[in-house]
């Protein structure tokens, strides 16, 4: 018999076989697929993230267990009919306009992905307008920004200014990171939230949904 | 002086190898390059192109370093103050850092001001050799206009050769600031005879060489000006973790930088640097740090200098600490210690710089002059002479201890290096002179060499040329 709670164990420790083991005997048995995703998949990636802020775990292994966690999703997911399938919210990601730099970006993303979000990652040097295009199409809670440069923070204010004459702005929380950013240039911008790093990036995304 | 003494971490037979392995990459994967320019250039010279990804030949590659020069003069404004790129220790400014702090104000981001007083420092530092660059950035200019205002401030306050600031962010701001500067040489065409800057070029790895890299490289070559090619991947997260595999693929992203550099101006300098490092995983993030990190920049140095014979310029002397303490300390030797013992001949990074290139402070700017200043001694090794020996001395003196008193102990008593940072006296002594900790001592320094710097060191007639420029450039934007 396999438990929610050795599912949960399986993400942790990131073995593959074991978690589609589990998952489908938890199938098998008739559990609900929600819970199985809710309190097995997702809450194993929760004590991740608790290891990976203690420094007990590396990325790679994060990665590791964020990959298994997808499995294990992949398999619960053909139960769920769309009405139900939810996640905790859309964020549209992006790298602004000028800045090529994506490490810190990809990083957040898989946070993000992992605690349950739905990621559009629409990629480096992007303009406003792109992350115009990408509200419209994906609907996102949050709009999530990073720049590296000292050159192209600037373009998170426009990017902010642009989708704000585009009647964009007030659908989504607009949230920034990066290493020049400061809580006070955010606040500078009008921006909703700052995060340092990825793990505070997930704690700010759960609480503006 | 080179040091007769050396580090090595490869053997002959391994630089072979990882010499063998890039050409294998180059010719089966190939590099991309996104500027339209830089591929046509590749077309024309018939290198196989497919898409934006070059496939380059042994020969192409091989030809191509055989063209670069393994030394170079870079003239300063100060003829007394050029140098020979590719010889000895040269130490240069940082770069790129975002925040600047002292003592009595903290950290903050950085105005132009922050600026000038870092060139003053520089202009007035002896063991830097090199000024300019962009050790801050000013947060009070637009960002338009940065790069040609850098340029200026670093033009006023010294003499000594001057590096283009980092944030040039087209071909554009890359000319104004060369005619900008070849102003301050008394005018168009000085840059065509002689080598006066660069500007610092990373290939975005792996094996890709962004627009604004192929920019780098193409404008600065048709200038004249040497070029400078950073390969900056971190080993575990755009590189292989394998230290070795790491090596390889910024050897690779090198040598294809340096094919287009020799196809647009064959026989241009190119100077070869290393800013790889060894990720730290736990983070995934970019680490000066690490003594992985030391090992590789060794190991790049012997490949780019005593294997290729370029200039070999290291990113070293770094460190990951957010306060100027024992850790930023040892951090800063480890790698320039062993840099500087693997025959590095430039140096980037090493004086002032902290928390992984986000900041620079002025109080370490200085300390970490000291620390260059114990490296260029070790770096004289010791002096094996028949005299140096002092048999007969010895033999004089016999079992007397009596050396200070000796004549030939007074001759040399000033010869030995001395601190002009860190405290040698007794405790008591320096507590009886106020407990001094060195940041404060670093601090009275940097007011005293600001407080005596002038306010400009170039004339009127120059003053009023480099301001004309600019206002121009600013009126046609
Ligand atoms: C790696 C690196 C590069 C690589 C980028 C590779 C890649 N695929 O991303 C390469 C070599 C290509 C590169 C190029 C350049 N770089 Co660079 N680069 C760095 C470096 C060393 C590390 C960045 C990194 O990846 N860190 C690791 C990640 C995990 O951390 P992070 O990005 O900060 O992200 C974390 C947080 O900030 C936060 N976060 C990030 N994004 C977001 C978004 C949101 C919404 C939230 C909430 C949080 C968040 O969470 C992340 C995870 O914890 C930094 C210095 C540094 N220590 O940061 C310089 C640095 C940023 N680069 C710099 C420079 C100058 C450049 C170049 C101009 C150099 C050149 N002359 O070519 C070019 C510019 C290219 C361009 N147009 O973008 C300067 C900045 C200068 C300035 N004043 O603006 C720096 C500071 C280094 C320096 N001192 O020179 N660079």
């Amino acid at each position: 018999m396999s438990t929610l709670a050795d599912v949960a164990q399986s993400v942790v420790k990131g073995q593959m076989d074991k978690v589609k083991e589990h998952v489908q005997n938890l199938i098998d048995a008739g559990n609900a697929p929600l819970d199985i995703i809710n309190n097995g998949l997702i809450e194993g990636m929760n004590v991740v993230g608790v290891h990976f802020k203690a420094g007990d775990m590396f990325v790679p292994e994060v990665l590791k267990s964020a990959k298994v966690m997808a499995a294990g999703v992949e398999l619960v997911k053909p139960l769920i009919d769309d009405s139900e399938e939810q996640s905790k919210g859309v964020i549209v990601l992006g790298t602004v306009k000028g800045d090529l730099h994506d490490i810190g970006k990809n990083l957040v993303n898989m946070m993000m992905t992992s605690s349950g979000f739905k990621v559009i990652d629409i990629g480096i040097d992007m303009p406003p307008e792109k992350f115009a295009d990408a509200i419209r199409e994906h609907k996102p809670q949050i709009l999530a920004m990073s720049a590296l440069l000292t050159s192209t923070v600037y373009a998170m204010d426009d990017t902010i200014k642009y989708i704000t004459t585009e009647g964009l702005r007030d659908r989504v929380k607009v949230i920034i990171g990066g290493a020049p950013i400061t809580q006070e240039f955010a606040e500078s911008i009008g921006a909703d939230g700052f995060a340092p790093d990825a793990a505070s990036a997930v704690d700010l995304c759960k609480e503006l949904v | 002086m080179e040091t007769k003494f050396k580090v090595e971490v490869l053997s002959k037979e391994d630089c072979v190898r990882i010499h063998e392995a890039s050409l294998k990459i180059l010719k089966e994967t190939g590099v991309i390059f996104h500027g339209e320019q830089a591929l046509e250039i590749f077309r024309k010279h018939g290198a196989e192109v497919d898409g934006k990804v070059v496939k380059f030949s042994q020969k192409i590659v091989e030809e191509s370093i055989r063209k670069c020069p393994s030394k170079f003069k870079l003239t300063a404004r100060d003829k007394q103050r050029s140098v020979t790129v590719g010889e000895g220790l040269l130490i240069h400014p940082p770069g790129g850092e975002i925040f600047v702090s002292d003592l009595d104000n903290g950290r903050r981001k950085g105005t132009l001001k922050d600026f000038a007083n870092l060139q003053k420092l520089f202009q007035a530092c002896d063991d830097i050799d090199i000024a300019g660059y962009q050790p801050i950035s000013p947060e009070d200019v637009d960002t338009d206009f940065r790069g040609l205002y850098c340029t200026y401030e670093s033009i006023k306050h010294t003499n000594k050769p001057m590096l283009s600031p980092m944030q040039l962010d087209n071909t554009q701001q890359m000319r104004e600031s060369l005619e900008l500067m070849e102003i301050s040489f008394g005018g168009k065409g000085f840059f065509k005879d002689n080598y006066c800057t660069w500007q610092a070029v990373c290939p975005n790895s792996p094996l890709t060489y962004s627009d604004y890299a192929c920019d780098g490289i193409i404008e600065y070559a048709k200038w004249n000006q040497p070029v400078l090619i950073v390969p900056a991947p971190m080993a575990g997260i755009t590189s292989p973790a394998q230290i070795m595999g790491t090596i390889i693929l910024q050897n690779a992203e090198l040598l294809a930088g340096i094919v287009l550099a020799q196809l647009v101006n064959p026989g241009i300098p190119v100077i070869a640097s290393a800013s790889t490092t060894f990720a730290n995983l736990k983070l995934a993030t970019w680490e000066c740090a690490c003594p992985e990190t030391a090992l590789l920049v060794v190991a790049i140095t012997q490949m780019n200098r005593d294997f290729y014979h370029l200039p070999a310029r290291v990113q070293t002397g770094i460190t990951s600490s957010k306060l100027v303490n024992y850790q930023a300390g040892y951090e800063t030797m480890q790698s320039l210690l062993l840099s500087a013992l693997a025959g590095a001949q430039l140096t980037s990074q090493s004086v002032g710089s902290m928390e992984n290139l986000i900041s620079v402070s002025y109080e370490k700017l200085i300390i970490d002059t000291e620390i260059v200043s114990r490296i260029r001694r070790i770096l004289q090794g010791i002096d094996t002479s028949e005299e140096a020996f002092s048999i007969d001395l010895i033999q004089e003196l016999g079992h007397k201890a009596d050396y200070l008193w000796h004549d030939s102990t007074l001759e040399l008593c000033r010869a030995g290096w001395q601190p002009t940072m860190a405290d040698w006296n007794s405790y008591d002594n320096w507590h009886r002179d106020g407990s001094v900790d060195i940041m404060v001592t670093a601090n009275k320094k940097v007011k005293e060499i600001l407080a005596n710097a002038p306010d400009k060191i170039i004339d009127e007639q120059l003053e009023k040329d480099l301001t004309s420029y600019i206002k121009m450039v600013e009126k046609n934007r």
